[in-house]
């Protein structure tokens, strides 16, 4: 028999007696989708194991705007650096399909830790990569203007296919303008243009990227 | 140089034997103003504790745009992250100052951590404060405008001297647009305008803030 948590990231590599057992103290929970599953800046209760649908992680200020930085798949887990380091939260996040997470609490996480002391390693590792992961954001936020960004972000979703570079899924300019950081507007008009080029084709919940992107705009 | 090590933050609570063994693992190395600590994409050999001065960590672009993500103050980590993940260097980090680092060669790192659970711990919360800080980075590029960026880095920087307050360190134009990722131009008019109104007052390269600054601009 084997655990679940096995295909998780931060459990990889553990014995699956072991994983059982933690498996056997968590709480199955699900999430409608538009539904909010933390908010940054709260204190971290449990590690949340995503095992089912997709998970928005994201910013927003004051005034509502947001800014999505990742659409997590399932097999990530989140919060477990901040149990060891009783820290808060430092994203938000919402349930982006209907989400099934196993939910493990702080007191029995911790325990696991203690006797598994190696899955700090993984945790580690699972740090650096989100480490690198924001260097590369906040860099390209800061140097690249919005043409750049959106090139990014496809560059990131497209899929390779026999027709050519494709985007799946339903994404609005709006969607776009909260993964780049930037209006609507200022979407609508970079991709008006990207479409006159015949660079790319839009259809209904595609974009399909007909060749090379220009480097500038 | 014991005593030194005594005030940094993250060798609080190490007794006395064990910061004596860091004292004498670690070599001293004195860099001057301007010296590179490490560039983007070397192969990495060793990680440093900066002991005095302060240091920049930034990214760059293909036309010499800087991005500075991370200002390394007395006590700072830096450089551990490619000795755990084998990856060349993810960005350079540069002397602001003249600057004295503790230098530790990979294999000490590598040994140091696997053998001392508390060292394990340390690093683990560095990387989470990194994790936590290019999280605000990220939302603060995102979702404010430059002037809301130039807030935020003064209000970071707040210290009072004097029963004046001012900004900690003396900035230049291209220092400020450096690290809210904009142009020198756009910076000098934000401050041409505080000054105008009456909200700071530049002296001897300080910035002192005179009122506090508006919610916008």
């Amino acid at each position: 028999m084997t655990s679940i948590l096995e295909k998780v990231d931060v459990f990889a590599g553990l014995p699956s007696e072991s994983l059982l057992e933690l498996e056997a103290l968590a709480i199955r929970r699900h999430y409608a989708k538009g539904v909010p599953v933390f908010y940054e800046g709260e204190p971290v209760e449990h590690l949340l194991v995503l095992i089912e649908g997709r998970l928005k992680l994201f910013h927003s200020n004051d005034s509502g705007r947001e800014y999505v930085y990742g659409v997590a798949e399932p097999g990530l887990s989140f919060g477990g650096i901040g149990l060891l380091t009783d820290e808060v939260r430092t994203v938000c996040a919402e349930a982006e399909d209907d989400c099934v997470f196993l939910s493990i609490a702080r007191s029995n996480f911790l325990d696991f830790v203690a006797t598994h002391p190696q899955i700090k390693d993984a945790l580690l590792a699972g740090s650096i990569r989100l480490i690198k992961h924001l260097t590369k954001t906040v860099s390209d936020l800061a140097l690249n203007d919005v043409y750049g960004r959106i090139r990014r972000v496809f560059e990131m979703l497209a899929v390779n296919t026999p027709e050519g570079d494709l985007i799946e899924g339903q994404i609005t300019q709006q969607d776009l303008a909260d993964r780049v950081g930037a209006s609507r507007e200022m979407i609508a008009k970079v991709m008006k243009e990207l479409v006159a080029g015949g660079y790319v084709e839009t259809g209904r919940r595609r974009i399909l990227i007909l060749k090379k992107l220009p480097e500038r705009f | 140089m014991l005593e030194i090590l005594k005030t940094i933050p993250l060798l609080q609570g190490f007794p006395d034997e064990q910061l004596e063994y860091i004292l004498a693992t670690g070599l001293k190395r004195t860099m001057p103003k301007g010296s590179f600590v490490f560039r983007e994409g070397d192969p990495a050999e060793s990680m440093y504790v900066l002991i005095d001065g302060r240091a920049r960590c930034f990214a760059s672009d293909n036309q010499g745009k800087e991005f500075v993500f991370m200002v390394v103050e007395p006590g700072d980590a830096i450089g551990e992250i490619s000795l755990i993940d084998n990856e060349p260097r993810g960005w350079s980090c540069q002397c602001e100052e003249d600057s004295v680092f503790l230098m530790f060669s990979k294999q000490e790192f590598r040994e140091a951590l696997d053998r001392e659970p508390h060292v394990k711990e340390l690093v683990i919360q560095n990387l989470a404060a990194m994790v936590r800080h290019l999280s605000t980075t990220m939302k603060n590029l995102a979702l404010l405008d430059v002037y809301g960026r130039v807030r935020a880095l003064f209000e970071s920087m707040l210290v009072t001297e004097d029963g004046v307050e001012m900004v900690s360190q003396p900035l230049t134009q291209q220092a400020i647009a450096d690290r809210v990722g904009s142009s020198r131009e756009m910076i000098a008019r934000i401050l041409k305008e505080l000054v105008f109104g009456g909200y700071i007052r530049l002296e001897n390269k300080r910035i002192i803030i005179l009122q506090k600054l508006p919610e916008r601009f």
